[in-house]
């Protein structure tokens, strides 16, 4: 049992970066085609960071070269731990102090846009934050623990018990996938009032590490969504693949639907996802436990 | 078939410039432009301020030196702030009142009053030094 | 009371059509205060008058912006014509009047795309400018040009739509317009966009007409003036100006959208009613001495202004051409006070700016 969990990790370590990386291109290609454009090649994300990754050292402040490589770490060590069965509160906790590294890289820069932008990532982590902890909460309400393995591996699905919370996990989805209409502290196409926003100042082997990072997380936050669906058997984990694939082209769909709202707008319809169904789900189980 | 344009041109002094814009905004006029002209071989300016109402164009002309002072209709007019700048950049004619008052940095422009042609003669002496001076930021 | 910070927005900027420069003083994520800064590309060209005589002149009048082009070389050409006291035919005024709706679709479409993604819409913005390139082959085929269309000449224009063009243009207008009706919708109804557009930079009234407002800024706040309410074939045609009375960023929005739609309206009456005859009236002699031209035009923009003065040489002794943006100019200084950062693309793309106009 230990060797497939030492296994997963480290298929993770190596292989995320590789399938994230697909994920992306693959996102790339579908968005130009539903606005009716060719599109940049799937591997596009590849030839990119190995273009950034040759580029020559010029950071003004090397202090946010650190931060980066810490945000990278962290999302790595979170995203091991996630697929080695872990404990699943621990994870989500993980992920957050990555993105704490990328707010103070951001800060860091001295730029006001990616001040600014610091700033709308500061409000981005507090929006989606409450569902993510209900999200923890509601897991071990339903399963009874926060071990991703036992989680996985039960007899069914733990959607069946957590149906609100996972509507409500996908709404907060978006934010963290970065994409429209929450895409608010760094959008893909640099084309708003913060330039790239968080990103902005980031440059070379710094945004390299910046974009593998993001396909990791893209890796694990679509195992987030898997957890909800899978269950112990062959079948369960094609169903959960499957239900993945259908998610992430929801995502582009919105992505491609929808104007980039305000933060205001973004916060007040998390927390509205995050305490409207998180908590209707949560009292729910609270309930059914009891009884 | 012509169209139903009609313009006419007042001639005024240029100390009379505030109070008949006044006048023309307590009527409902809207503001156009301010420009002003200048001729080769005459010493003086001709600085025009333009109205409208309808489809008449009312064009207050008044001939004033380089470098002398108008009391500026922006305080009237809010717009005409960036005419009465870039009449002041290219022409050398300065405004007194301005709302926003950019003091001559307005076109970053590398010769003083371009198309102020009495300018370009008094400079003239001085265009070597001036070009020094600016091979000089440039190197 | 927060931090201040300055941020510096423009005149490279991803957001921004047109290179203008405003220096947002920022409390946290509310602009306190904005000046707008211009010269960035600033050409001198009203100076070239000393170089090219007034019939180059036309040329160099179209090259002032890539995209109101038509129109100024219109206003020039009528200044002139007016200086010199010469009536163009009737042909030419209906081919001027039809180049200078179908420029009017275009610049519309192209702000339409340009507002999309201002507030982060990328699809909306490929398929209006996809759209927009339908509009840009129908130009093409009336004069060889997408955008410079290079058809007048002081007197009248020196290329013409034959009569058997007429409806396969039309054709194509109608076609446009059903796929553009399509996306007005879009606009129009769409919540997140709604969100974005509705009650932000509010201009009132009366601040539009004391901030000498032109064009649809003006015209979604209540007002309705337009030139071509003096312009022929216009006036024969029967015009009435698109007004919106609520003065937001959604206004002007829906009254460009239904300038579109007033436009190929517009285009497809002067088709049927166009008269036949002479494109150009001949030219004889110089601009006189001490001769002065003025003309309006009514850009995509708003309201431009044309002064031409002769001095009996070939060679004008001024021209002036005063945008409609120069104008609007102070209106966004006003609305941008106050609002979010957010919001800064909307109110600078809700003038719809063309710096290359403001600074010649």
């Amino acid at each position: 049992m230990t060797l497939l969990k030492a296994v997963l990790a480290i298929a993770f370590l190596i292989g995320g970066p590789f399938l994230g990386g697909l994920i992306v291109g693959i996102d790339r290609k579908v968005s130009a085609r539903m606005q009716g454009r060719v599109g940049p090649p799937i591997l596009q994300p590849f030839y990119d960071v190995a273009k950034l990754l040759g580029k020559e050292r010029a950071t003004v402040s090397t202090a946010q070269d650190i931060y980066i490589v810490m945000y990278l770490v962290f999302v790595v060590i979170s995203g091991c731990l996630f697929f080695a069965g872990g404990n699943f509160l621990l994870v989500t906790l993980l992920v957050t102090m990555a993105s704490l590294f990328l707010v103070i890289a951001a800060y860091n820069t001295r730029s006001p846009f990616a001040e600014a932008g610091a700033q709308r990532e500061n409000l981005q982590v507090m929006a989606y934050e409450p569902m993510v902890l209900l999200t923890a909460a509601g897991f071990y309400l339903a399963t009874g623990t926060f071990d991703v393995a036992q989680i996985g591996l039960a007899q069914s699905p733990a959607i069946l018990k957590t149906f609100l919370l996972f509507i409500g996990f996908l709404f907060i989805l978006t934010i963290k996938l970065r994409k429209s209409p929450f895409d608010i502290s760094t959008s893909e196409h640099a084309h708003q009032e913060l330039v790239k926003g968080v990103t902005t100042e980031f440059a070379g082997r710094t945004l390299a590490r910046y974009e593998i990072a993001h396909w990791y997380e893209t890796v694990l936050f679509l195992g987030w969504t898997a957890l909800f669906i899978i269950w112990g058997s062959p079948v369960g984990v094609v169903v959960a693949l499957v239900a993945v694939v259908v998610l992430y082209f929801l995502e582009i769909w919105i992505d491609n639907n929808f104007a980039r709202v305000k933060w205001q707008v973004m916060l007040r319809y998390s927390w509205w996802a995050a305490f409207g169904l998180g908590g209707a789900n949560i009292l729910y189980l609270y309930i059914i436990n009891l009884l | 078939m012509a169209n139903s344009f009609k313009s006419t041109i007042v001639t005024i002094a240029p100390a009379e410039l505030h109070d008949r814009a006044a006048v023309y905004k307590a009527q409902g006029w809207h503001y156009v432009n301010t420009s002003a002209t200048a001729s080769k071989g005459s010493d003086t300016l001709e600085l025009m301020v333009t109205f409208a109402k309808g489809a008449v164009l009312e064009n207050l002309v008044m001939q004033v030196l380089t470098g002398e002072h108008v009391t500026s209709i922006s305080d009237l007019f809010f717009a005409a702030f960036v005419f009465e700048n870039e009449t002041h950049d290219l022409f050398g004619i300065n405004f007194d009142g301005l709302a926003i008052d950019f003091k001559g940095t307005f076109y970053q422009l590398s010769l003083n009053q371009p198309m102020n042609p009495n300018a370009y003669q008094a400079a003239a002496g001085s265009a070597a030094s001036k070009t020094d001076a600016q091979t000089g930021k440039e190197a | 009371m927060g931090k201040r910070t300055i941020i510096p927005f423009g005149p490279q900027h991803p957001v921004l059509p047109e290179p203008v420069h405003l220096d947002l003083v920022m409390e946290d994520e509310k602009v306190v205060q904005a000046i707008p800064r211009i010269g960035y590309i600033h050409r001198g060209l009203e100076h070239l008058t000393e170089k090219k005589d007034f019939k180059q002149m036309v040329f160099v009048a179209e090259r002032i912006c890539g995209i109101c082009c038509f129109g100024h070389s219109v206003g020039y050409a009528s200044a002139v014509e007016n200086l010199m006291g010469i009536e163009i035919p009737p042909r030419a005024k209906y081919l001027r009047g039809i180049w200078q709706e179908l420029e009017r679709i275009h610049s519309h479409i192209l702000w339409l795309g340009l507002l999309a993604d201002g507030f982060g819409f990328e699809s909306l913005f490929m398929h209006c400018w996809r759209l927009r390139e339908r509009v840009l082959d129908v130009l093409e085929q009336t004069s060889g040009g997408r955008v410079i269309v290079s058809a007048n000449i002081v007197g009248g224009v020196f290329k013409d739509i034959p009569n058997e063009q007429m409806p396969g243009i039309i054709e194509q207008l109608d076609s446009i317009r059903e796929d553009y009706e399509a996306i007005s919708r879009a606009f129009l109804d769409d919540q997140s966009v709604n969100n974005r557009l509705r009650e932000v930079g509010v201009l009132s009234r009366q601040d539009a007409v004391d901030l000498s407002c032109l064009g649809p800024m003006l015209r979604a706040s209540g007002v309705a003036e337009d030139v071509r309410l003096y312009e022929e074939p216009y006036a024969t045609l029967g015009f009435t100006p698109i007004t919106s009375d609520e003065g937001d960023c959604y206004a002007r929005c829906k009254v460009r959208i239904n300038e579109v739609t007033q436009s190929i309206d517009l285009i497809k009456a002067m088709a049927d009613t166009i008269p036949d005859g002479e494109l150009s009236t001949p030219l004889k002699g110089n601009p006189p001495a001490g001769s002065q031209g003025f003309y309006r035009v009514e850009q995509p923009r708003g309201e431009s202004f044309y002064y031409v003065r002769g001095n009996g040489t070939k060679f004008l002794d001024r021209m002036r051409v005063r945008t409609p943006t120069s104008m609007n100019l102070a209106g966004m200084t006003k609305i941008l006070q106050g609002c979010d950062l957010a919001d800064v693309p909307m109110m600078v793309l809700t003038i719809d700016p063309c710096i290359s106009c403001t600074e010649r």
